[in-house]
């Protein structure tokens, strides 16, 4: 069954490909989509995707996240100049923004993680950049709270800390 | 160990699901990435390195901050720089917890005094010391700073540092600046004036090299007046405003390492003397110029053609009222540029107190503060990645200080050893000699440069100190020759001994004091060298046709060791309420006892202090006055105040207050003391004058009232003396000066009475063809009543109760100029009194 959806085309064009999540989810995704990711980009040049690739370290919800964030944007690396698509770059910023703001951990570190073992570099630095703008304005300790991250200074520590720069812990 | 702890028990935990919050994935090159992205306001790092040990150690990668300043490319504009008596004074211009306080960007300098600052680029600010003549470069975030020395061949005798940029000296092709000076090499572009030939030169500093180029020259200039603005850079090239009886543009081309004045050609409209003047960055690289007149901002663009031609187009109109936001009813002599950037295009634009920024691109304008003391603002930008690498600031701290080291080193001579105190004295004889032909032919000389004046003195003080150890030796033996059983002192009960005759029993001491005197010579002689070289540049003093009012017949040869005593014993300090010191003076018959006190009394320091000098029976009583008045710009309420300083009791006096007053400019002319009072002429959006009584204590801001006729924007002004210890206004215009006097009526009104006119080209014995902008006032004496005007590159000096006239000399740099009086009595050592 595997090697029959490899083997299947769409009208668009070239091969499909089989995504699995760690928990046994298929994705049936194009060629162009899939190569988005840098890893599966690579393995197709490798000639290694005919059986499915799994993908041990995403989880199935979140795979399904990344294969719309591909469907949505594999119109873009290859019709660069096409003025078709010049109208729906705004429907894309509309789509990544609503993803994105959609977002909370602990989903968003997920989408973090499997953007970077799939090194999908726009998805990366989207959900990065989220992360840093959840850190705007917040104190550390608003920002350890955020991200429950344990205090390890010792409080001489964080005092002398503090002190270099006093004002920037104002608000 | 808690932390490794933590992050193992974390990384078990991703698959799980973790109730949420949950922390982010423990992978350091996935949190870099995070962290790469916060904003590039100063708050961001200092507070993601707070948050835990792991954070911490990523933020201060010098790695991390490399990629930091190269993701976030365009620094943030931190603030400005305010230039307040020297001092560069950091305003932030943002808010908390973005707002850095100034002290964090205080420059802690102390012989910074004499010092301006020049401005700011690339996280870097650039200031130049005219006492030492050398650059300072600092990086206010990092701390870095480095002392850049200006050779002799470039600054000294004929030549003279006016202005200066420093820069980064990587090109922008992916450089990004900042992170001291490790990894920041700099470029500094000394600009300076050649009297001799007439033409302004340009020289670059390299870090990397640590050396000056050559002097690239422009060719010959008009007169230079000064830098109407800091540098600003525009694609390859640095340029500035000149203002040489209208504003010219100076471009030096770091590409091609050319010098020029750009001239002519200006923007035709508008070009009054009404409105503000700034260079800015146009489109495409041009250099641009801003003119704000009470309107709005004109902004033309200089376009150079294939061919080489060069014209002004209009690009772009703003009406200042839209941009701020302001009521129409902005005045316009309340506005005024008072800082640009060009990296972001950004203006500080001052309306009446308040601080405004306003960015080109954008079109969008911003409040920054209120302060009603209005400076030249320097906007800084820069990543605030302080405190996060803390290795390279003090490896660059401890590299200033070996370099420091070793220069002390090679500077010092050999450490002498023991060598008998026959011997020393000799030196002291031999070094004697050698620093009173020095301080004698300095005192002949026409000396303009101040360190050269601080050196002289200091060169005065230990000849002094030597005369006076040699004297005391002399005494020693005359003593054990011929002893005295003790001082003849007149005043038993009063236990103050003169130090010149108590000293002759302490032969430990003295031996001591000869020892230093010796060092403190030798270092003196040292460093004599270069100050003689550029003794040879100054003019003799003998050849100036102004120095007639020196009393040659009042010199005094000889006992100046003598003298300095009694002086310093004099205006020393003496507390109220002890009973005064008196100081015998003893010598053989004739041997000149009434005449060093008399000359010690005509001095005028001696006589600043004291109110009255009594000769009686040949004591001398003394009482002491005040000597100083500070006066001050309160910032916080918006008045000025007066401190008088006496040395009664050593201490500062209340702050007097004026009631409170509109913008602070500045002060447009030094004081003048007409009867029992100051003025200064204040420019506060306008011209008023400032009095300070000195009898009743009283300061006050007298304005309004001013005369009607001729006040203009193309005159000069200068508050003057009048008869009857009035003041004056005199208004120089292209057809002359008119004097006008400020009459108080018995019923306290005062007002403004015409008393003179005088027509320029009739005193000066010029052809009538001085055309308006090449007249100026740039000084005047109370005593003298005299003008110091200067015509072209002539400075000539008018005496308004002779009405007569004199050409004093020809001089391209055109600065104030303070009429110096007093006798000359060679060899008292000079003094500078500097308000603070």
């Amino acid at each position: 069954m595997a090697a029959a959806a490899a083997e299947a085309t769409i009208d668009g064009g070239g091969k499909m490909i089989i995504l699995i999540s760690a928990d046994g989810k298929r994705f049936e995704v194009t060629e162009a989509v899939a190569s988005q990711s840098q890893l599966i980009s690579n393995m197709i040049e490798d000639d290694c995707t005919e059986n499915g690739v799994r993908l041990p370290n995403v989880d199935g919800d979140i795979l399904t996240m990344v294969v719309d964030y591909c469907n949505m944007h594999a119109g873009d690396a290859a019709a660069d100049g096409d003025t078709t698509k010049a109208s729906s770059t705004e429907e894309l910023k509309k789509f990544d923004a609503e993803l994105v703001q959609a977002l909370e951990n602990p989903v968003l570190f997920k989408l973090i993680l499997a953007a970077n073992f799939l090194n999908i570099k726009s998805l990366l630095d989207m959900t990065c950049q989220r992360v840093a703008d959840m850190m705007s304005g917040k104190t550390p300790e608003q920002m350890r709270e955020t991200f429950s991250i344990e205090n390890d200074f010792t409080p001489e520590e964080e005092a002398a800390i503090r002190q270099e720069n006093a004002w920037a812990f104002d608000d | 160990m808690t932390c490794r702890r933590q992050r193992r028990r974390r990384r078990t935990s991703p698959a799980a699901p973790a109730p949420p919050p949950v922390p982010p994935p423990d992978n350091d090159d996935l949190i870099q990435e995070i962290l790469l992205r916060l904003s590039s306001h100063p708050s961001s790092l200092p507070r993601a390195s707070l948050v835990c040990k792991q954070w911490r150690r990523l933020v201060s990668d010098p790695a991390f901050l490399r990629r930091f300043r190269a993701r976030h490319r365009d620094p943030p504009l931190l603030g400005v720089f305010k230039d307040e008596l020297h001092h560069p004074v950091f305003r932030s211009v943002l808010d908390p917890p973005d707002l850095i306080p100034p002290d964090r960007f205080a420059l802690r300098l102390d012989d910074y005094r004499a010092a301006s600052l020049l401005g700011c680029r690339h996280g870097l600010v650039l200031i130049f010391n005219y006492n030492t003549c050398e650059f300072l470069v600092w990086d206010p975030v990092s701390g870095d700073r480095r002392r850049v020395a200006v050779p002799q061949e470039l600054d000294g005798g004929e030549r003279s540092v006016m202005n200066g940029a420093v820069l980064c000296a990587a090109g922008d092709d992916g450089h990004v600046h900042g992170g001291g000076f490790r990894s920041c090499h700099f470029k500094v572009v000394l600009i300076g004036a050649s009297k001799m030939d007439g033409r302004i030169f340009a020289s670059i500093y390299s870090s990397v090299t640590g050396e000056w180029g050559d002097a690239i020259f422009t060719g010959p200039v008009s007169t230079i007046y000064y830098f109407g603005s800091p540098a600003i850079l525009v694609g390859n090239s640095l340029y500035w405003l000149l203002s040489v009886w209208g504003p010219h543009i100076l471009e030096f081309n770091l590409e091609t390492s050319t010098l020029a004045v750009i001239d002519g050609n200006w923007p035709q409209m508008h070009f009054s003397s009404d409105c503000h003047y700034c260079i800015m960055r146009g489109e495409d690289g041009n250099v641009g110029l801003a003119i704000l007149s009470y309107r709005g901002f004109q902004m033309w663009e200089r376009k150079v053609t294939l061919g080489g031609a060069a014209k002004w187009v209009l690009w772009k109109t703003v009406k200042l009222h839209d941009i701020l936001g302001l009521s129409s009813a902005v005045q316009r002599e309340k506005t005024d540029i008072v800082g640009y950037s060009e990296d972001p295009n950004a203006f500080i634009l001052v309306v009446d107190t308040d601080f405004y920024m306003f960015q080109v691109d954008s079109m969008q304008s911003k409040k920054l503060f209120d302060c009603n003391v209005v400076t030249r603002c320097h906007p800084f930008t820069s990543f605030y990645t302080a405190g996060l690498d803390m290795e390279h600031v003090v490896s660059a701290v401890t590299g200033e200080l070996v370099t420091r080291f070793i220069s002390y080193l090679m500077s010092k001579y050999s450490r002498r050893h023991e060598i008998s105190e026959e011997k020393q004295l000799k030196r002291l004889q031999q070094l004697l000699l050698r620093v009173s032909m020095v301080v004698k032919e300095a005192d002949g000389r026409y000396i303009t440069n101040s360190g050269m004046l601080m050196q002289l003195k200091a060169l005065a003080d230990a000849m002094y100190r030597g005369h006076h150890v040699l004297d005391m030796f002399r005494c020693r033996t005359l003593i054990q020759e011929d002893p005295i059983k003790e001082v003849s002192n007149p005043f038993p009960p009063l236990k103050r001994f003169c130090k010149i005759v108590d000293a002759s029993g302490k032969d430990k001491a003295r031996h001591l004091e000869l020892h230093r005197t010796l060092e403190i010579l030798e270092t003196a002689v040292d460093h004599m060298a270069e100050f003689v070289v550029l003794l040879g540049g100054c003019d003799r003093m003998s050849r100036r046709p102004y120095d007639t009012y020196l009393y040659i017949d009042n010199f005094m040869f000889g006992r100046h060791s003598e003298k300095q005593r009694l002086l310093n014993f004099l205006l020393e300090y003496n507390p109220p309420g002890v009973q005064p010191a008196v100081l015998p003076i003893i010598g053989a018959l004739g041997v000149g006892k009434k005449t060093l006190v008399a000359h010690v009394c005509a001095d005028e320091r001696v006589q600043s202090q004291f109110s009255s000098i009594l000769h009686l029976n040949e004591v001398v009583h003394l009482k002491l006055v005040f000597n100083l008045v500070l006066i001050c710009a309160s910032k916080m309420d918006r008045r000025i105040f007066a401190s008088v300083y006496s040395l009664v009791t050593g201490e500062w006096g209340d702050a007097i207050f004026t009631g409170p007053v509109s913008t602070i400019y500045h002060f447009g002319s030094p004081a003048i003391l007409v009867g029992n009072a100051l003025y200064w002429l204040l420019s506060v959006s306008g011209h008023h004058i400032l009095e300070f009584n000195l009898e009743t204590l009283t300061l006050a801001v007298t304005d309004g009232n001013w005369p009607e006729t001729n006040f203009s924007s193309d005159c000069r002004y200068c508050i003057m003396r009048r008869e009857d210890d009035n003041v004056g206004l005199a208004i120089l215009s292209y057809s002359g000066f008119q004097m006008w006097e400020r009459k108080v009526t018995l019923g306290g009104a005062a007002k403004w009475v015409l008393r003179k006119t005088v027509k320029l080209h009739g005193i000066l014995g010029l052809s009538s063809a001085v055309q308006r902008e090449k007249i100026d006032i740039v000084g005047y004496a109370v005593d003298l009543n005299a003008f110091i005007l200067v015509v072209d590159m002539a400075f000539y000096m008018v005496q308004v109760d002779s009405m007569q006239f004199k050409k004093l000399f020809d001089c391209i740099v055109i600065t104030r100029c303070h009429p110096f009086t007093s006798f000359y009595t060679a060899g008292s050592p000079r003094f500078n009194v500097t308000l603070a």
